[in-house]
């Protein structure tokens, strides 16, 4: 089971990982990598020792998630999976919002529909930041908040859509890359799925803050 | 005209108003979390979810219809009809325009300027930054410019945008003469063949006429717009009467009283022939020709030779049927119309063919009158002004000369195509694309594949991934028509009125405005050209109203302006009209003396040859050309297109009903699921328009389908440059 830290440090990863890469993002994407396979004890093909380059990269991504063969493969978005009618911008998208606004965030930096993978992802990593800054001042209050909060966003608008949005990347691409990636995605969701299953269950009175 | 030698009198002057643009003030300092998502400092603001109505056009097919958008919560909740007046729509949306909010919210739409890596079509892209991706179109732009000439870029564009005259003006003040737009895909033959005749291309008013006639105008699908309803509805076979002419059983065949399978490309036959009978027997309007029309006596000399008799041979209509409908249709004139239908790209003698039609209606006094072809109105708007560049040593357009009537903006496709192929008389090498689907618009796609692999350079701006994007090297995403303010439009028409677009909610994605693309460019490609797009589109619509004021309150109060709520009947009686004559040309001496039949002569289509059918060619109720075919919403509706075949056909070919079948013409062969139905004559089949796209990027329908561009020959009228679509006979086969 991940720490706090760990499971922020992995949100950290996977958000970087969805958005276009850049020459920053594909400088650190080794680094991403190994990380991940660290962190989730999965092993990545020998392929991926040397990350792909940025061009490579790009082309892959804009295949599977922007405009490409077959239809955008895998378009990130929530709402495709989760409201009805394959839409942008359904009834959970504004949801999703909503749950930016509450914490007082807003989307200043993004030109994608609230719902997009990696703005969810960074919403997690934010409610992990919380709750590590709650953890360090003691308000154990606080960190329940935030971590209920957190089950709430991710098996509400994320979880669920999560596999099937990971077998369209598994049945579309050949992109090695983010094939692991999708199926180290898979991995943390199931992760998360089972660690929120066990607050639930009460069997652990809050979220593991150490290995 | 688009003649970039040609200098523009005067520089348009801007009225000084501000920019009406909303704005929303930050309040306090943001602290990034990681890219995305960003915390305000102040926390007391709350964020107003944004709620409103707001009024605009529909953009799903040409007719422009008066649409109100809900928002809910910043997102269009649902698209209503606009109930203020608007003649056009009167109070209704179809499926298509309800199917809008589609478009916009689409997952497969543009989203990002895409820059090709692999090799054209083989789908291999990377998302560019806008700054990137306009400095590539210009320095190509430039590069061809300097390598060959200016004319060697074409620009194709398509109707309908409100935006297309931004970028010809593109064109122009970049220097080529090449613009090919829609018309010759269209309705080129008919305005062609109507304004010889009228010195326009009239309206007819179907709504109030007591007796219609169509052919091949199958008005209840291809074009079901809410005044379609006006144009079909009968009242069981009283007072009004529609007859109706197809090879096929049509939805206007349905709701029409009589319906008549005429064998394709012979409905001038018929009309020659109750030309015949109503001069013959006297019925038609004597006071009416002596004042309003030229040429009765050698119409009337030419006209002997085309009997009912002869007619029913020609067109498998019974004489006795041909008499009647003549006499029926003097005797209700002259509230009674031939429709000309939108569409007249059918076969190469088009022109003529439109040009008896309207012949017809002028010999029994059906023009200017209640139920008769009515002259359009226009609301006169004050125009953009701007002063071209000067280029010396720019040509004449590519297809110049080769129809008798070329429109000198529109070209001819087809004729253009074939010189490009054969640099003739010099090379065109680089493609700007303003939303037409070449692809799958212009018949023959094998030539327009050749076309498009010759070029040096393509760009294609549009909303979704086309065929013709597809084959680009730079994608550009344009802000759909919910998300653009787009100029007033004045549609003209017996009952004119202008419309406008406003957006409803913000452009998602990184998508811009026509408009904005063509500043950008026209700033790349120097201070000359970019001068002629310094203005902002709210400094446009005022200037464009400068003349009535008033017009803008109406547009923003309530969607719509108009003048008149009924058609203005005797306009132009005692004036004089569009012609060389001032009359309506009966005979037309123009071209008489341009060496063409100055009164319309039949000659009989190619037999289809044994074991094969005539391709006929068709649009629906659900789609709109190659455009709208991946709309979810739609798609449901029509998921593919099918070819018909008459049961007797099937029978002999020993076919079964849904198989998939070969259907192979001189130029190219797609596979499609077979539907025997007995709503086809045993001599044609039919497929619908806008399937069997190329483009994998359209998920709906990539690989469904068959595409009735890669079947058709590029056969055209010599007269308009009109495409001629049902000039192809091809051979079934099981597939």
């Amino acid at each position: 089971m991940l720490n706090l830290a760990e499971r922020k440090k992995t949100y950290q990863i996977f958000s970087d990982l969805f958005r276009y890469p850049d020459q920053p993002s594909q400088a650190a994407s080794a680094q991403s990598v190994a990380d991940l396979s660290q962190l989730l004890h999965l092993d990545f093909p020998p392929e991926l020792s040397q990350v792909p380059a940025l061009r490579e990269m790009e082309v892959a991504y804009t295949h599977l998630f922007v405009n490409s063969l077959g239809g955008t493969p895998a378009p990130p978005y929530g709402s495709v999976y989760l409201d009805a009618g394959n839409l942008l911008m359904g009834e959970t998208s504004l949801k999703v919002e909503a749950c930016y606004a509450a914490e007082n965030l807003n989307l200043q930096g993004s030109d994608e529909p609230p719902d997009f993978l990696a703005t969810e992802l960074e919403f997690l990593y934010y409610l992990l930041d919380e709750e590590e800054a709650a953890l360090a001042a003691g308000d154990t209050a606080r960190q329940a908040e935030l971590t209920n909060k957190q089950i709430v966003f991710f098996e509400n608008y994320l979880s669920s859509w999560l596999p099937d949005f990971c077998e369209r990347i598994a049945a579309r691409s050949s992109d090695p890359f983010y094939l692991w990636i999708a199926e180290a995605l898979q991995l943390f969701n199931r992760m998360e799925m089972a660690l929120f299953e066990k607050v639930r269950k009460n069997s652990i009175s809050e979220l593991p803050t150490t290995s | 005209m688009a003649n970039p030698k040609k200098q523009k009198m005067s520089r348009r002057k801007f009225l000084g108003i501000s920019s009406c643009a909303l704005t929303t003030a930050v309040v306090g300092s943001q602290v990034k979390v990681l890219k995305a998502l960003a915390k305000s400092g102040d926390i007391s603001e709350p964020v107003a979810a944004i709620t409103k109505d707001v009024y605009t056009s529909c953009g799903m097919c040409v007719n422009k219809c008066g649409v109100i958008a809900r928002v809910r919560d910043g997102v269009i909740h649902k698209l209503d009809p606009n109930p203020n007046f608007f003649p056009k729509s009167r109070g209704m949306l179809c499926a298509r325009g309800n199917a809008g909010t589609k478009v916009v919210y689409d997952p497969d739409r543009l989203k990002y300027p895409l820059i090709r890596v692999g090799e054209r079509g083989e789908g291999k892209w990377r998302r560019a930054s806008w700054e990137e991706a306009l400095d590539m179109v210009t320095n190509n732009m430039n590069q061809i410019a300097e390598k060959y000439n200016r004319a060697s870029m074409m620009f194709a564009s398509t109707e309908g945008t409100f935006s297309e005259h931004f970028f010809l003006q593109l064109a122009e003040c970049y220097g080529t003469p090449n613009t090919l737009r829609h018309p010759t895909l269209c309705l080129s033959s008919n305005i062609q063949g109507f304004s010889a005749t009228f010195g326009t291309n009239p309206t007819p008013d179907v709504k109030n006429a007591d007796y219609i006639i169509m052919s091949g105008a199958n008005r209840a699908e291809a074009l079901m717009t809410p005044d379609s309803i006006d144009m079909i509805k009968t009242d069981g076979g009283g007072r009004r009467k529609l007859v109706y002419l197809d090879p096929r059983f049509t939805k206007t065949a349905a709701k029409a009283d009589e319906w008549y399978p005429i064998k394709p490309g012979t409905d001038m036959a018929f009309i020659l022939a109750l030309i015949n009978v109503i001069i013959t027997e006297g019925l038609y309007d004597d006071d009416f020709i002596e004042e309003n029309t030229v040429g009765f006596e050698q119409l009337a000399q030419h006209i002997k030779q085309y009997s009912p008799g002869w007619a029913a041979t020609e067109c498998d209509i019974p004489a006795k049927d041909i008499r009647r409908i003549a006499h029926e249709f003097a005797n209700a004139a002259p509230s009674a119309v031939y429709y000309q239908g939108r569409r007249s790209s059918f076969f190469q003698n088009d022109t003529q063919m439109r040009r008896a039609m309207a012949i017809l209606n002028a010999i029994v006094g059906a023009w200017d009158t209640k139920g008769g072809l009515l002259p359009n109105k226009k609301i006169a708007l004050t125009k953009h002004d701007y002063l071209a560049p000067w280029y010396d040593d720019v040509p004449d357009r590519l297809d110049k000369g080769g129809v008798t009537y070329l429109s000198e903006k529109d070209g001819s496709w087809p004729v253009f195509r074939d010189r490009a192929l054969a640099a003739d008389p010099y090379p065109i090498k680089g493609m700007m694309v303003y939303k037409q689907n070449v692809l799958v618009s212009v018949p023959d796609r094998a030539k327009s594949l050749e076309l498009m692999k010759q070029m040096d350079f393509i760009c294609t701006i549009d909303i979704t991934m086309s065929d013709t994007a597809w084959y680009s090297d730079v994608v550009l995403p344009e802000a759909t028509y919910l998300e653009r303010l787009d100029p007033p439009e004045n549609l003209s028409g017996p009952v004119p009125v202008v419309a406008f677009r406003q957006p409803c909610v913000e452009a998602m994605f990184e998508s811009k405005t026509n408009f904005w693309i063509m500043q950008q460019l026209a700033k790349r490609l120097g201070p000359e050209i970019a001068e002629t797009f310094d203005f902002t589109m709210e400094e446009h619509i005022h200037h464009m109203l400068k003349k009535k004021p008033e017009i803008y309150d109406a547009l923003f109060g309530k969607g719509v302006y108009y003048e008149d709520t009924e058609p203005e009947y005797g306009r132009l009686k005692g004036k004089r009209l569009r012609t060389r004559s001032g009359k309506i040309e009966l005979y037309s001496e123009k071209y008489a003396k341009k060496g063409l039949d100055p009164l319309p002569v039949y000659k009989s289509p190619d037999k289809v040859p044994t074991n094969m059918y005539r391709l006929l060619v068709g649009r629906h109720a659900y789609f709109t050309h190659g455009t709208t075919a991946n709309n979810a919403l739609l798609h449901d509706l029509m998921p593919e297109n099918t070819l018909w075949l008459a049961p007797s056909e099937a029978r002999k070919l020993r076919l079964k009903n849904g198989q998939m079948v070969k259907v192979k013409s001189k130029v190219g062969e797609e596979k499609l699921k077979l539907e025997i139905t007995e709503k086809i004559r045993p001599d044609s089949v039919y497929m619908a328009h806008g399937f069997g796209v190329l483009s994998k990027g359209l998920s709906n329908i990539a690989g469904v389908g068959g595409s009735d561009a890669a079947l058709i020959e590029s056969k055209y009228c010599p007269i308009s440059g009109n495409c001629a679509m049902h000039e192809t006979f091809v051979q079934i086969t099981p597939a």
